[in-house]
């Protein structure tokens, strides 16, 4: 007995009962090694880290695992190159090198990729054309001025032609020897003249080219130092300026709506305000009648208005559908407008289909009933347009129980 | 859904001859009140893989009257898996009868007597066998019926046609189909009373948009 207790592990003086042994922490069994090896592993054998090492060796160590990388792309391996390059752009011929991206085909050499080498900048070297003269020219077309001689013009004409005609620029550089102090003004005003000159004398008569800008707006002095005034005067409003301006916007928009809300007022004090009528316009009964007068036809138009079509045979719900279709396509033709009426009806618990019955009573009504549906959404519509142009931003109570729901609060307001 | 001869136009009364060369009846409408509708019985016990419902496909007159002094002959054009998948029915009652296992749509084409001069109209219906999920029969008792009231309007229907049909007399009494029990009746008054309730109900909607339109201008 004894023996056997100590087989057990029962304690000797007997008492609670056993200890559950410590619960042991499970140890997760690595990536590299089978299931049976890892079954063999306990408390005297742990996993040993050389033995996942086997699993590199076979793939041809550490340096097995950097191929990986290298065998790239389906266009061949990726490397890159120092190469020499012109820039076509330039005139000088100048070669500098620099890196390229290439693929190296795995039997053959390389091919440069990204357009096969052609320096990609090259093409955003846009020119300007700068209109100039030859000495003809000089003296037939180009306008005398007696402030300006020919070498300053000259001077002029070359700088406007090497900085782009950036005027900021070559008002700022230009420095002729012996002249007089120039404004950018000045300076544009002699080489717009020079350039319309030369354009109407190259082209033709003035009629021509009467539409090109520079014949339809010769340059004007004055308009540009206005707009730069004007410029300078706006970067130099101080925040006092902004905030009074701001104000008086303010104001302006109270006034117009106090205005609006007398013109409003007016207008409702005037006629006493008629009481919402019943859906009878002129050309839509309330109701239809099953039976048509005599020579009447019982078929409607999409208009809900008696049609006698073509003689010949028609299924009345058919017919009812292909004019329901013809409203909708009548809808402002969005795919949105169709599924708001689309809902609207579901709403309402009308099929979309047309009615069970389809007699001249029941068509008559669901083709009156969808054309005026088609109406209230349009007025809704243009409702909302004006809300939002009005107060544009702003979710008034109005606005919000518009989106809010497509209308089911309204019809208990009635 | 239909395919109709032509686009309707509305066309002055005083037509010119007609380019079929018909003696037409100006003015005038004559109207068939039809429907179309399948049956299914769904097979229960004797039920197999391929065949769980026993259905029937029809024309008939909406008041279960007879419709051979307009209509020769209907034609059912059945889904292309079906054996003969058009059938053709000559005589009253127009209907066939059949199996199968699964649900789809379906086109009939009225053929009219010679006098009608009217080509065949095509209509389309889907085959019902599986109740809606709310209902609760899955017996092979309540079979799944599925009908579709329509009017066929004659618009200036042939002088001949309309004289023999105005005349008509109804000939003794037809046998009526077994599956008569089944037919629906179609009361148009209820469509009536929800259909003005919906107007009226856009009516005030559209009045109450009125009011806040003339109260912003």
């Amino acid at each position: 007995m004894a023996d056997i207790k100590d087989i057990l592990g029962v304690p000797r003086t007997g008492g609670g009962p056993v200890e559950a042994p410590k619960p042991k922490e499970k140890v997760q069994r690595p990536a590299g090694m089978s299931r049976e090896a890892f079954a063999l592993l306990d408390g005297a054998h742990p996993v040993v880290p050389a033995a996942l090492a086997a699993d590199l060796q076979a793939k041809g160590g550490l340096a097995g695992l950097k191929d990986k990388r290298k065998t790239g792309t389906p266009k061949g391996q990726v490397t890159w190159q120092s190469r020499k390059f012109t820039n076509p752009a330039r005139a000088d011929g100048l070669e500098l090198q620099h890196w390229v991206k290439c693929h190296k085909e795995l039997a053959t050499g390389m091919v440069k990729p990204v357009d096969g080498g052609e320096y990609q900048f090259a093409k955003y070297n846009k020119k300007l054309m700068v209109y100039n003269y030859n000495d003809e020219e000089w003296n037939h077309v180009v306008p005398r001025d007696p402030d300006w001689q020919r070498g300053e013009t000259d001077y002029l004409m070359d700088l406007c032609q090497r900085l782009d005609l950036r005027f900021l620029v070559i008002a700022d550089r230009y420095d002729f020897p012996g002249g007089k102090p120039r404004s950018c003004e000045d300076l544009k005003t002699r080489y717009y003249s020079i350039a319309r000159a030369l354009h109407i004398a190259r082209e033709g008569t003035e009629a021509t080219i009467a539409n090109a800008t520079l014949v339809k707006h010769p340059f004007n002095a004055q308009h540009e130092r206005n707009r730069k005034a004007a410029i300078a005067l706006l970067l130099e409003r101080t925040p006092e300026q902004d905030r009074a301006e701001l104000e008086v916007l303010e104001a302006a928009r109270g006034v117009e709506a106090q205005r609006r809300a007398e013109a409003a007022a007016r207008r409702a004090a005037q006629p006493p305000e008629p009481p919402p009528e019943a859906p009878s316009a002129a050309a839509v009964p309330a109701e239809f009648a099953e039976e048509t007068e005599a020579g009447e036809p019982s078929l409607f138009d999409a208009d809900v208005r008696p049609l006698r079509p073509r003689p010949g045979v028609y299924a009345r719900g058919a017919h009812a559908r292909e004019m329901a279709a013809q409203q909708a396509a009548r809808l402002t033709g969005t795919a949105r407008g169709q599924k708001s009426l689309d809902a609207l009806m579901a709403d309402l618990g009308v099929s979309a289909n047309g009615p069970e019955v389809p007699t001249r009573a029941t068509c008559g009504a669901w083709l009156a009933l969808r054309m005026e549906a088609i109406a209230a959404l349009e007025l809704k519509k243009r409702l909302q347009a004006r809300l939002a142009g009005d107060t544009p931003g702003s979710a008034g109570p109005e606005g919000r129980g518009k989106r809010a729901h497509k209308g089911k609060a309204r019809y208990d307001e009635g | 859904m239909s395919a109709e001869p032509e686009a309707p136009q509305p066309a002055s009364d005083a037509a010119p001859d007609q380019p079929d060369g018909v003696v037409r009846e100006k003015g005038a409408e004559f109207v068939l009140p039809i429907v179309i509708g399948t049956c299914a019985f769904y097979l229960g016990k004797k039920a197999t893989d391929t065949q769980t419902h026993r259905w029937n496909l029809y024309v008939r007159g909406a008041n279960g009257e007879e419709i051979t002094h307009v209509v020769k002959k209907v034609v059912f054009f059945l889904h292309p898996t079906f054996h003969n998948p058009v059938r053709e029915v000559l005589q009253h009652p127009f209907e066939i009868e059949e199996h199968g296992w699964g649900e789809f749509e379906l086109s009939v084409v009225l053929h009219f007597n010679d006098d009608v001069q009217e080509a065949p109209l095509e209509l389309f219906h889907k085959l019902k066998l599986y109740a809606d999920a709310d209902s609760a029969n899955q017996g092979s008792k309540k079979p799944v019926v599925n009908e579709q009231y329509e009017e066929l309007v004659f618009s200036e229907p042939a002088t001949a046609f309309l004289d023999r049909v105005n005349g008509f007399q109804a000939g003794p009494a037809l046998p009526t189909p077994a599956i008569a029990p089944h037919f629906v009746s179609f009361e148009p008054a209820g469509d009536v009373r929800q259909l003005l309730r919906a107007r009226n109900q856009v009516a005030a909607m559209a009045a109450s948009l009125q009011r806040q339109y003339d109260q912003m201008a």
